[in-house]
């Protein structure tokens, strides 16, 4: 650890007064990073996961003054990193607490739930990779067969399979997730 | 786009810094604030110093001592809290220093008074003046302020709009003091102090819409 902190840091001083390739290399390791840590907050297979990693990497260069070059440059980074993943927690909130209202107060009024159930499944459905969403909405929506399902999409009826699985942990963390911030 | 392809336009767009950039921004802006505030006082009031000659020199030192700390005290409070993975803690208390200063002299003028005469150490013939004032003249440069925080990154944005409201607050009182005709410590623990704090709470209410980035 205190290895990685004095190499991090030495590339970051040496980018922050103007050396490219040096700013080049710290960037790149803060990247690794970054997608280990949203990886492990928001599951391997989150496309947003992506879309963090360089939103912070921008951050983080347009921040860059930010950095006092006596401190430890990890915890700047981590907090960086942080501030980001609950900015990102804030937005989805906002898109998404319409939608989880409208699920607890859907129980029981059935005519109109159906519709609004449908919106609510294709929002959480792009949660997800291709690959799951396509073996989801193929079985469980469309009610095609798993080999049906792999014969439309391309996919391996194990893949179908495992798609499935994984994408329906993944759903009901979302959907836990949403939950728990509306809850707070 | 790929990561890999904005790591490199990143590094590409790169220029050299400037050591402590950020922190001549956050003086900029507060000076920037301080400007337009200061134009305002004039509008108002006319020409500074005037009350000099009847509160004597001691009493408005003590009044430009006492806010000028505060505005120092907050500014420092809120670089640092501007910077990520730098935390506060204790030195917050720093804030309480000008006041506990303060409040020695207003207790010692408060036990040489009558009953009669504290109600007018406390209140003194300006109160809402200086209130009314000192919180309108802040909002410049707060806005200054918010200005001067491009470069940083506050992750805990309603402690640094607090700071940063603080900071208005108290240089708003310091521009203030070349007017005041007060000339107590008990004024200066009451309605200054008060007038900063309002700042700091509306500062803390819009920081985070303000300063989000």
């Amino acid at each position: 650890m205190t290895d990685l902190e004095s190499d991090l840091r030495r590339l970051m001083i040496a980018g922050l007064a103007g050396d490219r390739n040096a700013y080049r290399k710290l960037l790149a390791a803060a990247a690794d990073r970054l997608r280990q840590y949203y990886w492990r907050r928001l599951g391997r297979e989150a496309v947003e996961a992506e879309d963090l990693v360089q939103e912070t990497l921008m951050a983080i260069h347009s921040k860059r003054e930010s950095y006092d070059r006596s401190m430890p440059f990890t915890a700047w980074l981590h907090a960086i990193a942080r501030y980001k993943l609950v900015d990102h927690y804030r937005r989805m909130k906002i898109k998404y607490s319409a939608a989880i209202n409208d699920v607890d107060e859907m129980i029981g009024a059935d005519w109109l739930g159906d519709s609004l159930a449908a919106l609510d499944v294709e929002e959480l459905l792009c949660e997800l990779s291709d690959k799951h969403r396509a073996a989801i909405s193929l079985t469980k929506i469309e009610g095609y067969s798993v080999a049906e399902a792999a014969q439309i999409s391309g996919q391996s009826e194990s893949a179908i399979k495992v798609g499935v699985h994984r994408g329906m942990k993944r759903l009901a963390e979302i959907v836990e997730g949403y939950k728990r911030n509306e809850d707070r | 786009m790929k990561t890999d392809d904005l790591i490199s336009d990143l590094a590409l767009s790169a220029r050299p810094t400037r050591p402590h950039a950020a922190a001549f921004r956050l003086i900029g802006g507060l000076a920037l604030g301080a400007i337009v505030s200061m134009a305002l006082l004039i509008g108002m009031f006319g020409a500074p110093l005037r009350d000099i000659p009847v509160t004597g020199v001691p009493a408005f030192a003590m009044k430009l001592a006492f806010a000028a700390a505060m505005a120092g005290i907050g500014g420092l409070l809120a670089y640092i809290s501007g910077q990520p993975g730098r935390s506060l803690r204790l030195r917050v208390f720093w804030l309480l220093v000008p006041p506990a200063v303060i409040a020695v002299g207003a207790a010692l003028e408060l036990g040489d008074a009558s009953a009669a005469s504290q109600a007018n150490l406390w209140f003194g013939a300006t109160w809402h003046t200086c209130l009314l004032t000192v919180s309108l003249v802040a909002v410049p440069i707060f806005l200054g302020i918010v200005w001067g925080f491009e470069r940083l990154a506050p992750t805990h944005l309603q402690e640094t709009g607090c700071l940063a409201g603080v900071t208005a607050g108290a240089t708003s009182a310091t521009l203030y003091a070349l007017y005041c005709p007060e000339t107590t410590a008990t004024f200066l623990l009451s309605w200054y102090t008060l007038a900063i704090a309002v700042a700091g709470i509306a500062g803390a209410l819009v920081g985070p819409r303000l300063l989000r980035w």
